[in-house]
């Protein structure tokens, strides 16, 4: 059930591994208290994970000032969230469209990572990159259910 | 904010260890997720058991830390079994496609009886 009005919340974390988390909890308390399913919380929080550590690591190369900014923002079906960073690293479009090959990364021929944005592509509805002049935006958008 | 993971070891039988572990699996449990992994393997246990109950958050860095181990585990004959894993995780573990290549079980006492 809805118990919170349709708002925009925006939340800047710095470029170090775990603040991620203050993300995911917030996404989750939002989705949750917008008529979110229990599983769809689950889904939309791991997705936003990976996109924020994709922030950190990739678009802002981990330097911690390098600021990681999230909007959160309802819309009818549920909710669009755009993860932006400094674009220092481009991130071409269809980013996650193949599934990393796990034989290969079994057998120690294949890239250990990329397991990230694959996930991102199965968990939520639509997956979108783009560049906004330096920046990289990576939108995120999720059915409640 | 960091829930680092942490890891016990209990030996249930010839050949067979559970690892308990505590915590978040992500790039920070790297070091204790091998350091486990390979003090088992050097005690000769061939049947490594992961026990996700007490994990509260794993990511794609975590993921790719164990598929280094099951990668390791092949080549040494072992075989790599997990459960207790929240139902989440298990549906990002088959979508990932690790079913193939380790067993998942509910709990302990379906691991310790069907894994064998």
């Amino acid at each position: 059930m809805k118990k919170w009005p349709q708002e925009t919340v925006q939340i800047t974390i710095p470029s170090i591994l775990g603040y991620e988390k203050i993300v995911l909890s917030a996404a989750g308390e939002m989705a949750r208290n917008t008529g979110f399913t229990a599983e769809r919380v689950e889904d939309l929080c791991t997705a936003v994970q990976e996109a924020c550590i994709n922030a950190i690591e990739h678009g802002n190369r981990g330097i911690k000032n390098a600021a990681v900014l999230v909007t959160i923002t309802e819309t009818s079906t549920g909710l669009q969230i755009e993860v932006q960073d400094y674009g220092r690293e481009h991130l071409p479009t269809g980013l996650g469209l193949k599934q990393p090959n796990l034989e290969e990364r079994i057998a120690g021929t294949g890239k250990k990572r990329g397991w990230g944005l694959y996930l991102m592509r199965q968990l939520v509805d639509g997956l979108e990159f783009r560049k906004a002049g330096r920046y990289n935006v990576i939108r995120l958008v999720i059915k409640r259910s | 904010m960091i829930n680092l993971l942490t890891i016990r070891q209990r030996v249930v039988a010839n050949g067979t260890v559970i690892l308990d572990l505590a915590g978040d699996l992500n790039k920070q449990a790297e070091e204790e997720m091998l350091k486990a992994y390979q003090q088992a393997s050097k005690q000769g246990f061939n049947r490594v058991l992961y026990n996700f109950s007490e994990v509260g958050n794993i990511n794609s860095s975590g993921l790719a830390i164990l598929i280094g181990i099951i990668s390791e585990a092949r080549k040494e004959g072992q075989n790599i079994v997990v459960f207790n894993l929240k139902p989440h995780y298990e549906k990002v573990f088959h979508m990932v496609g690790l079913p193939k290549y380790i067993k998942i079980f509910r709990d302990e006492t379906q691991a310790l009886g069907e894994s064998k």
